[in-house]
């Protein structure tokens, strides 16, 4: 099953995300965990995910990055005679957008892995690194774009070097002002599920600041005035 | 701007819930679930942080009513939300604030609550409601994607639709058993039924574990 991500963090905003597509359709509630001001940990591979599951509570007892992994590998000793665990790949990144991977040995060729400062991107069931290094190509080259479209233009571009990818997609990013999800777009069996993604990124875009906006005050204006106030027209 | 069926299968102890919205990306602001502690939604202005406070409250074994009462309490806007939860031992509370966008109600019937704001009529919550009874020999996904679909045919929202999600949890099963989402299409409770028969079709071990 192919499977691509590309996880990154902002140091002007504080923000860090994750952006996915997968050959499976749908389900990433099992795949991924996150934590405003903490964290995330995403899942490539295996039907079985309980070790999300033990990620999300090392998150929230304070884990992060290669240590999070170590807690992983160590403390949850059930997980290491799981043959699923071999067969996954662990990404994490976390709210200073310190980044970390453990990669299953039974998909290690398989399974590719390119990660700089503040990024990285992770690919399963591929040929080549080709489309983890396009991800990483196209994250750097648009420094000065918001994370989210960051995020979907490295989806994109990974995409692109695979002639489609998967059947489901999504796109999370969190901000540290807020304790869910500043940007959270899912799009589930699709023929072409990142142009869905794009699609629905495009559309809402404008609007993520408005929604956290009005999660907090419903009083605000609706989001044809917020739109109009913000000189868009919709 | 939204309509929702939420239940709670009294045999299996699941909890499951099927909304769409005229709102975008219903699916990521609405529902919180505890597979082993209850279902909740926050809608009419949707609130993710209440979302959040009331699922731990039910994570900590807080009732329906508990919850309800904890939400109005710390909510600096509680008549602008319309909300329902149905906790670990089927209890359920619900509430409609007088500054929902009518029409707007809820309806609690047996293990199960609809709720609907700025719908077209008191048609379509009345319908969600038949629709789901009537239905009790059905798997529960089936039942509550059939309700919304029967309030999407009596009139849906004012202005139609454009995100819809089905979600089910299990006792003791750490993550959702079914979480399927349509954030943005122009029928999308159509394209919801499309995605869940498409996914139990392509796992039938998923299929076997979710209508079972």
């Amino acid at each position: 099953m192919t499977e691509l991500a590309i996880v990154g963090f902002c140091p002007r905003t504080r923000r860090f995300g994750i952006g996915a597509t997968s050959g499976g359709p749908g389900g990433f509630g099992s795949r991924l965990v996150a934590r405003a001001w903490r964290g995330l940990v995403y899942c490539q591979g295996g039907p079985r995910h309980r070790s999300v599951r033990f990620a999300e509570r090392c998150l929230e007892d304070g884990w992060r990055g290669e240590a999070l992994l170590d807690a992983l590998r160590t403390r949850e000793a059930g997980h290491r005679d799981d043959a699923d665990d071999r067969q996954r790949l662990l990404l994490t990144i976390d709210a200073a957008g310190r980044i970390a991977v453990l990669i299953g040995a039974e998909v290690q060729r398989s399974c590719y892995f390119r990660q700089g400062a503040g990024r990285a991107a992770a690919s399963c069931g591929v040929a080549s690194a080709s489309a983890v290094t396009a991800m990483l190509d196209a994250f750097d080259a648009a420094p000065s774009e918001d994370l989210s479209e960051r995020l979907m233009r490295a989806l994109e571009a990974g995409a692109a070097v695979l002639d489609g990818a998967g059947v489901s997609a999504f796109l999370r990013v969190y901000d540290p002002a807020i304790e869910y999800a500043f940007t959270d777009v899912t799009v589930d069996l699709h023929q072409d599920p990142v142009a869905a993604l794009r699609r629905a990124h495009d559309w809402l875009s404008p609007l993520y600041t408005y929604y956290a906006l009005r999660g907090q005050d419903p009083t605000i204006a609706r989001y044809p005035q917020w739109l109009a106030g913000q000189g868009i027209e919709r | 701007m939204t309509f929702t069926v939420m239940a709670r299968c009294p045999a299996s102890g699941r909890f499951g819930m099927c909304t769409t919205s005229f709102s975008p990306i219903a699916g990521s602001r609405v529902s919180g679930f505890e597979p082993d502690g209850g279902v909740l939604a926050v809608m009419s202005f949707a609130a993710p942080a209440l979302v959040m406070f009331g699922q731990r409250l039910l994570r900590q074994g807080a009732s329906a009513a508990e919850v309800l009462d904890a939400l109005l309490r710390n909510d600096p806007y509680p008549e602008y939300r319309q909300i329902g939860i149905i906790d670990a031992q089927g209890g359920r509370a619900a509430r409609t604030g007088s500054a929902a966008v009518p029409y707007a109600e809820h309806r609690c019937g047996d293990g199960f609550i609809v709720l609907g704001n700025v719908v077209a009529s008191q048609a379509v919550t009345a319908a969600m409601y038949d629709t789901f009874t009537g239905e009790a020999g059905r798997p529960l996904p089936e039942r509550l994607l059939r309700a919304v679909e029967a309030g999407r045919d009596a009139g849906g929202q004012l202005d139609g639709q454009r995100s819809a999600f089905l979600r089910l949890s299990a006792p003791g099963e750490e993550h959702l058993l079914l979480d399927l989402r349509v954030d943005l299409d122009d029928e999308p409770v159509g394209a919801l039924r499309t995605v869940f028969e498409g996914v139990l079709e392509r796992d039938p071990g998923l299929a076997e574990t979710v209508l079972g």
